[in-house]
């Protein structure tokens, strides 16, 4: 590299253009592969997030500190979340009481599947439609179904992706509260 | 006769969509043939398996998607607002070109930025390389006949290749 | 036993081709022949030692090595033995190996067959092959390895994979893994997927010797003609292998992805026809350097974007950067094959930057006028490179970009590429068209003139006709006439040459035609290539622009109309092949004006819940009959079918053939064949650029 001789002109802008338009193009398609591999949030505080509900009125999540609060997101069209909805509406009867919430995000649903799955599976707690893909983008989810339980305080506190075990919710939830409570 | 599921899937699905299309609401009396389906959803691209085109596509997502765009046209919903119902609700992942108008102009704006910028360069190339007075064509010794003056200038070609 | 064969054997090539890249590097440094040779016998020892680990790999799969869980991964006990040899590429483990293999077997001739004829250039030659070639073992070993086993730990019942024997554990039973073994998936079940990958991976590696010879080029300052002249061979065999690879990709797309098209514009598609348009690009432009010592610069970019671009597209099928039905699954190796990707394409910028701030890339010669073959040649670089960007930009630059600053996932479809690309294929056809007609230096217009009449007068005939048989589509006439233009020019030229000889020297035209092709195979072979293309071309805009299509669900004995043919729908067949696929076959006779043609049996095959619809097609040159079938109702006996007529579709395929006779004339070596020639030097004859000036 001694050799080299002492630069005979100034890069000329051309040069320089294309030398930042090539790290520009590194640096874009870097981020996009950091970003890709950016796994969902399952610890520390659940992105925020407003809903239009499918029964009018809206749910934003960051209302319901103090409760604990079960988000899933699902599909009409996916077969897993058909056969979970019975434990999500089992949860949302038994804990209702001792300050649980569960909302529904649906995922990539036309309207009239949606509500026909909701009737079907006899769902009451809060569903509505995740227009724009915005909140299943920020909690990166990759597919339905995907189920966050959230504390009191907002933070993320057990995540399942995919379709959760038989009972395993209920179960994650006596241990959860349970918890809560001997700490009182 | 012992069947797979998605095959009984669509084959519900397609008697939904038979029974919505064929007009079993009094109201709604038109009825929407596949190809009307497929001339919306050939615009839009299936949600989960990217860059399959939704006509092309036979999901259960698909098939409830396509059963949409069935009823809403049987509904006498033109196909731009159908389109843009779904980008509202989906986001722009689900059409060929952004709805968005910026991320739309973006995306077709830069092509012929490209192409007028790559002309440019190209150009540039050439011209700032040409000599300020055209130089004399080399003059090879000019036989009469048109085949030999072709053969001579052949020849001279591939001389130089 | 075959694991630890074929693993061993990696690690070796591994080694062996880092110790190439040390000796090569240090040989360079001291001016050491004793040091080089050491660098050329690692070199040349990677590519038998991969040979082995990819046979082992093989004959695993073959014999049905269970435990490893490759071999698990891609087959299954029902596996038809011919699909057992495709897996060895049916996944990402097996496929980057088989890729790694293919590429050392290319570095392997090439260092071999120019070995003491370039003695400048073999340093940097193989240092560069042998340093990709390691990165690539690399990522086979320590990331996506083949040879990884089952192992079951006794204490706690669990199967983990693994490359080395974790402690305490034993071999699984042989009868429990075969059981569980997953089987290829459905879509690679296919003739084409036997071939299709192969060739665009034999077309993406064979690019490395090119590349790495202009590397070496730059490295050495040895910067005449001399990589060009080596590797003009190779980078034909690359671009053949590349284009055959494309076309096979159509083939299969249009046979087994039920989309009744060849080209989806997919862009895992496009990432591969992007090396195939820069590539394309530089075949052409490397002449104006051999001949008359131009655009060095410019070729330079070229072959080193054409490698880039092979990278670019190995890693963004490979590293789920993005998503698609052609794309692997996500896997660990998306980071160290972005780096390498970005430092290989860093490092040779700024080599290209480098040397031309040294002087070492001044063109011989300037251009003498806008009318010369020259000027051609960098238009027709021009639209190339825009085609590239433009197609680049819609597979990844917007979509990322727009990912990356808004947070918006966006989908850039056929729609962005049916109206970006077709203007610029067109000033493509139309410069393929003018460019064999100039000449060198400059061009008089006359020349030009007289050289196009007949062309166009061929074309307007053409024209004429189509329009008066019914093709009334004004885009689709303007396409037809600039695609024609191109063709006639090349076979007017050949023509005109042979006709022009044989009055000349009272030979037959047969003869002088034979005479002129073995005189200049490259020129006429070219020409040839460029018919081929010609044919695509027409084929192309015939299926696009004509294709015509309807759905609809009919009874048994009701027929679908389409333009002035008849389906009918006569039954249906069930049936379970032997690899377990359920099959609903529909029987269809296929009628044109009332005359029954011929009979179709499109079907649906379902594989375990993932189903897949096989065409039916009857071909002919004028168009394809293509009949899927969507659905079955039991209850009703009836068929949901979609047909389509693509017209002129064949053409496609048929000028396929004729672009790869062509591509094979033109790298024909052998008895009157080009002679090896000395690097292009300063033809006094020619004004050159100092000679102007003065």
């Amino acid at each position: 590299m001694t050799e080299t001789p002492p630069p005979r002109r100034r890069m000329s802008p051309g040069t320089l253009f294309l030398g930042v338009a090539l790290f520009a193009v590194f640096a874009v398609i870097g981020l996009q592969l950091l970003r890709n591999n950016s796994t969902a949030p399952t610890s520390g505080p659940a992105p925020d997030f407003t809903m239009a509900l499918y029964d009018g009125g809206t749910f934003r999540l960051s209302e319901q500190r103090g409760k604990w609060v079960v988000v899933n997101f699902w599909g009409s069209w996916c077969g897993p979340c058909r056969d979970e909805a019975p434990e999500l509406q089992a949860a949302w009867e038994a804990y209702r009481e001792r300050g649980l919430v569960v909302v529904g995000v649906g995922f990539r649903d036309v309207e009239s599947a949606a509500r026909q799955f909701i009737s079907e599976n006899g769902l009451t707690y809060p569903n509505g439609n995740d227009d724009g893909l915005r909140i299943t983008a920020r909690y990166a989810v990759t597919g339905a179904p995907e189920t966050y339980i959230v504390d009191p305080e907002g933070n993320v506190r057990a995540f399942f992706i995919g379709q959760f075990a038989n009972g395993a919710l209920l179960q994650t939830l006596d241990g959860l509260l349970a918890g809560q409570e001997d700490g009182l | 006769m012992t069947r797979r599921l998605p095959l009984w899937v669509l084959a519900c699905a397609a008697v939904v969509m038979l029974a919505g299309v064929a007009g079993a609401q009094p109201d709604a009396p038109r009825v929407v043939t596949f190809d009307e389906v497929n001339a919306v959803a050939q615009r839009m691209y299936c949600p989960e398996c990217e860059n399959i085109p939704l006509h092309k596509c036979f999901t259960v997502v698909c098939i409830q998607w396509k059963q949409e765009i069935a009823d809403r046209l049987a509904a006498g919903v033109d196909q731009q607002t159908i389109i843009d119902d779904f980008v509202a609700r989906f986001g722009d992942q689900v059409v060929g070109v952004p709805q968005d108008p910026f991320l739309r102009t973006m995306a077709l704006v830069a092509p012929p930025l490209l192409l007028g910028l790559s002309v440019a360069v190209g150009l540039w190339a050439v011209l700032s390389r040409l000599p300020r007075r055209a130089a004399p064509a080399p003059a090879p010794a000019a036989p009469t006949d048109r085949d030999s003056r072709y053969l001579a200038r052949l020849e001279e070609d591939l001389k130089q290749e | 036993m075959l694991a630890e064969i074929g693993l061993s054997s990696l690690l070796l090539a591994l080694a062996a081709s880092v110790l190439a890249v040390g000796a090569a590097v240090y040989a360079a440094r001291g001016q050491s022949v004793a040091w080089l040779t050491t660098a050329r016998n690692a070199a040349l020892a990677s590519f038998p030692l991969l040979t082995i680990s990819t046979f082992a790999l093989l004959a695993a799969l073959m014999t049905q090595q269970y435990h490893l869980s490759y071999v698990w991964s891609v087959t299954d006990l029902d596996t038809p033995d011919f699909y057992r040899f495709t897996a060895l590429w049916g996944s990402q483990a097996g496929s980057l190996l088989f890729w790694t293999w293919l590429m050392s077997g290319f570095a392997f001739g090439a260092i071999l067959l120019n070995w003491g004829r370039y003695p400048r250039l073999m340093p940097g030659v193989i240092a560069y092959t042998m340093a990709t070639v390691a990165f690539f073992i690399g990522l086979s070993v320590f990331l996506e390895n083949p040879f990884e086993r089952w192992w079951l730990d006794p204490v706690t019942g669990q199967i983990t994979a693994s490359a080395l024997i974790p402690l305490g554990a034993v071999i699984p039973p042989a009868s429990v893994m075969a059981e569980q073994s997953q089987g290829l998936n459905p879509l690679l079940r296919h003739f084409g997927m036997i071939i299709h990958p192969p060739m665009l991976y034999l077309g993406f590696v064979g690019f490395v010797i090119p590349f790495a010879f202009a590397m070496a080029a730059m490295t050495s300052r040895d910067l005449s003609t001399g990589w060009i002249v080596a590797t003009r061979r190779w980078s034909l065999l690359a671009w053949l292998f590349l284009t055959l690879g494309l076309i096979l990709g159509g083939r299969w797309a249009y046979d087994v992805l039920g989309w009744g098209g060849y080209w989806g514009w997919d862009p895992v598609e496009n990432a591969a026809f992007l090396p195939w348009l820069t590539g394309t690009a530089f075949i052409h432009s490397v002449m104006i350097q051999e001949k008359r010592g131009m655009l060095k610069v410019w070729n330079l970019v070229l072959i080193i974007s054409t490698f880039s671009l092979v990278l670019f597209a190995t890693f963004a099928t490979r590293s789920g950067l993005i998503d698609s039905v052609h794309s692997f699954a996500r896997s660990d190796i998306g980071l160290p094959m972005f780096l390498f990707w970005a430092v290989i394409t860093g490092v040779s910028a700024f080599l290209i930057a480098a040397r031309r701030r040294e002087g070492l890339l001044r063109d011989d010669h300037g251009f003498t006028s806008i009318l010369s073959r020259e000027t051609m040649f960098v238009l027709n670089n021009v639209v190339f490179v825009a085609l590239t960007l433009a197609i680049f930009w819609g597979s990844f630059g917007a979509p990322i970009l727009s990912e990356t600053t808004t947070g918006t996932e966006v989908t850039i479809g056929i729609e962005y590429y049916h109206l970006v690309t077709p203007p610029l294929f067109l000033l493509m056809y139309l410069l393929m068209g003018i460019a064999p007609l100039s000449a060198y230096g400059v061009t008089s217009v006359r020349r030009l003139g007289r050289g196009i009449v007949y062309p166009l007068v061929f074309t307007a005939f053409v024209l004429l006709l189509l329009y008066v048989t019914g093709t009334q589509h004004g885009g689709a006439l303007l396409g037809y006439g600039v695609v024609f233009l191109a063709g006639f020019v090349a076979l007017w030229e050949i023509w005109r040459a042979a006709e022009a000889r044989s009055r000349a020297r009272k030979e037959p035209v047969l003869a002088a035609m034979w005479a002129l092709f073995s005189r200049n195979r490259r020129r006429y072979g070219g020409y040839i290539v460029h018919v081929g293309v010609t044919v695509i071309g027409i084929g192309v805009i015939g299926s696009t622009v004509f294709q015509a299509q309807t759905e609809r669900l009919i009874r048994q004995g009701e027929t679908l109309d389409l333009q002035d043919y008849q389906l009918r729908y006569d039954g249906i067949t069930l049936g379970t092949a032997d690899d377990n696929r359920e099959m609903v076959i529909a029987d269809v006779t296929v009628l044109r004006d009332g005359q029954e043609i011929t009979r179709l049996r499109p079907r649906l095959d379902d594989f375990d819940g993932m189903t897949m619809s096989i065409a039916g097609t009857h071909s002919t040159l004028e168009n394809d009959v293509y009949v899927l079938l969507n659905d079955y109702r039991e209850d009703i006996n009836a068929v949901r079918l979609w047909f389509y007529i693509n017209p002129l579709v064949n053409l496609i395929w048929w000028g396929g053939l004729i672009l790869i006779a062509g591509t094979l004339l033109t790298s024909w070596t052998g008895e009157g064949g080009e002679k090896r020639r000395e690097p292009a030097k300063a033809d006094p004859s020619l004004p050159t650029r100092e000679g102007v000036m003065a």
